[in-house]
């Protein structure tokens, strides 16, 4: 537990000021489901055009942002000699982010109301060869783990998401 | 001598990058309890062959094994037992404090030694609230090495450690090197030019040249087939004539 403090601290330290957009942005969409649309309504389905769009826009926006930042941190986190040397670092920020980006799937499964055990499979999926297709963008095709144990999961989220 | 005796094994190491070789077939093998001096001329291959040991390099053909595990895949139980310290220090967040990233690092080791890291903070005379991006070359070497030193490992890696040092630190990081050697049996591999600082810890050298080892073996036989006069630089000159 100690390290996932330390990893918290760290976050905040670093990263505080930069949080404050994405966390407005999630607020703001929570509130507008909630207060406008109601508990069971979609964000994503449109009966207000006006309204509606624009959130579905940031929405969207929000999930570019979110994935795109945590993975930029993981490999600001990840990228020195070092810390491959350090023991369990990498399980550790991977579990940590992993947790922070599993928080923000909940988050997004609750707001666009996806309902159904086949839905919310396809859409995990689907969010993880995206955030994999981030990977790569962010950090080339380089892996975290040179080990061969999570071949499957390399191949099947395209290169180097482990 | 027995095999589990072995620290660090390379055979038959190979590394280019591109169509430069940088490392052609080398072998090396340090035994437990070894203080080993690498050297050779800038671009000898030195840092690569570090890096190849500890699996920060996929190597072109070859093997090299730490504690008997392949270092291409070191598990996490070698990796409490090394303490590295890297030739460039920023790869550290220059952003944090010296105490929070000590801190950081140390949370990952189930054998942390603060007390060791108190004293050492204090003899070497860093400032653990200065941020790390604000320090000194030398004051950023220190912290490097005081991060490797913090969970007491058994096999020590040093990759031009002195090289920003001011002598005074120096000679206290040498002492610190030859009394953990002296108490603990450290295995220790120590990458430098400054020769002078080799022939005060090293019992063994590895010299690289042309991409190659030309000499492995203790300090003592290599003053022996020069003269006794010679020096270490001497021979270094004299090698790399």
């Amino acid at each position: 537990m100690q390290v996932y403090k330390q990893m918290i601290i760290n976050d905040l330290k670093k990263y505080g000021i930069k949080y404050i957009f994405p966390i407005l942005l999630v607020i703001l969409l929570s509130s507008y489901k909630l207060l406008y649309k109601g508990f069971d309504a979609s964000l994503l389905k449109i009966s207000d055009p006006a309204l509606d769009i624009p959130a579905i826009l940031i929405f969207t926006m929000v999930h570019i942002i979110v994935p795109l930042g945590i993975i930029y941190q993981l490999r600001s986190a990840l990228k020195s000699d070092l810390f491959v040397l350090t023991p369990g670092i990498r399980t550790k920020i991977l579990f940590y982010k992993g947790s922070v980006l599993g928080i923000f799937i909940i988050w997004s499964i609750f707001i666009a109301r996806i309902t159904g055990f086949k839905e919310i499979i396809f859409f995990m999926f689907v969010y993880s060869w995206l955030i994999s297709l981030f990977l790569i963008i962010v950090w080339g095709f380089k892996y975290i783990y040179n080990s061969r144990k999570y071949m499957i999961l390399k191949i099947v989220f395209q290169f180097g998401i482990i | 001598m027995e095999n589990n005796d072995i620290v660090i094994r390379l055979e038959k190491v190979s590394k280019s990058y591109g169509n430069k070789q940088v490392l052609k077939n080398i072998d090396l093998t340090i035994r437990k309890g070894t203080i080993m001096g690498l050297i050779g001329k800038n671009g000898a291959g030195k840092t690569t062959m570090i890096k190849a040991l500890l699996g920060l390099l996929k190597l072109d053909s070859g093997k090299a094994t730490v504690f008997g595990k392949d270092s291409w895949d070191l598990p996490g139980e070698v990796k409490h037992r090394i303490g590295y310290v890297p030739q460039k220090t920023d790869i550290f967040s220059g952003w944090m404090r010296v105490k929070d990233l000590l801190d950081y690092i140390g949370a990952f080791y189930n054998a942390w030694n603060k007390d060791k890291i108190s004293k050492l903070i204090k003899e070497w005379s860093i400032d653990p609230d200065a941020r790390f991006r604000d320090l000194s070359e030398g004051e950023k070497q220190k912290v490097a090495i005081v991060a490797a030193m913090g969970h007491d490992p058994e096999l020590y890696i040093f990759d031009e450690p002195v090289a920003s040092l001011d002598p005074v630190a120096r000679r206290d990081f040498i002492k610190e090197l030859i009394d953990l050697n002296l108490d603990s049996g450290s295995t220790m591999l120590f990458s430098t030019h400054i020769t002078s600082d080799l022939e005060r810890i090293a019992a063994d050298v590895a010299l690289l040249k042309d991409n190659e080892i030309k000499y492995t073996g203790s300090l003592s036989d290599l003053k022996e087939q020069y003269s006794e006069k010679m020096n270490l630089e001497d021979i270094f000159l004299e090698m790399n004539k």
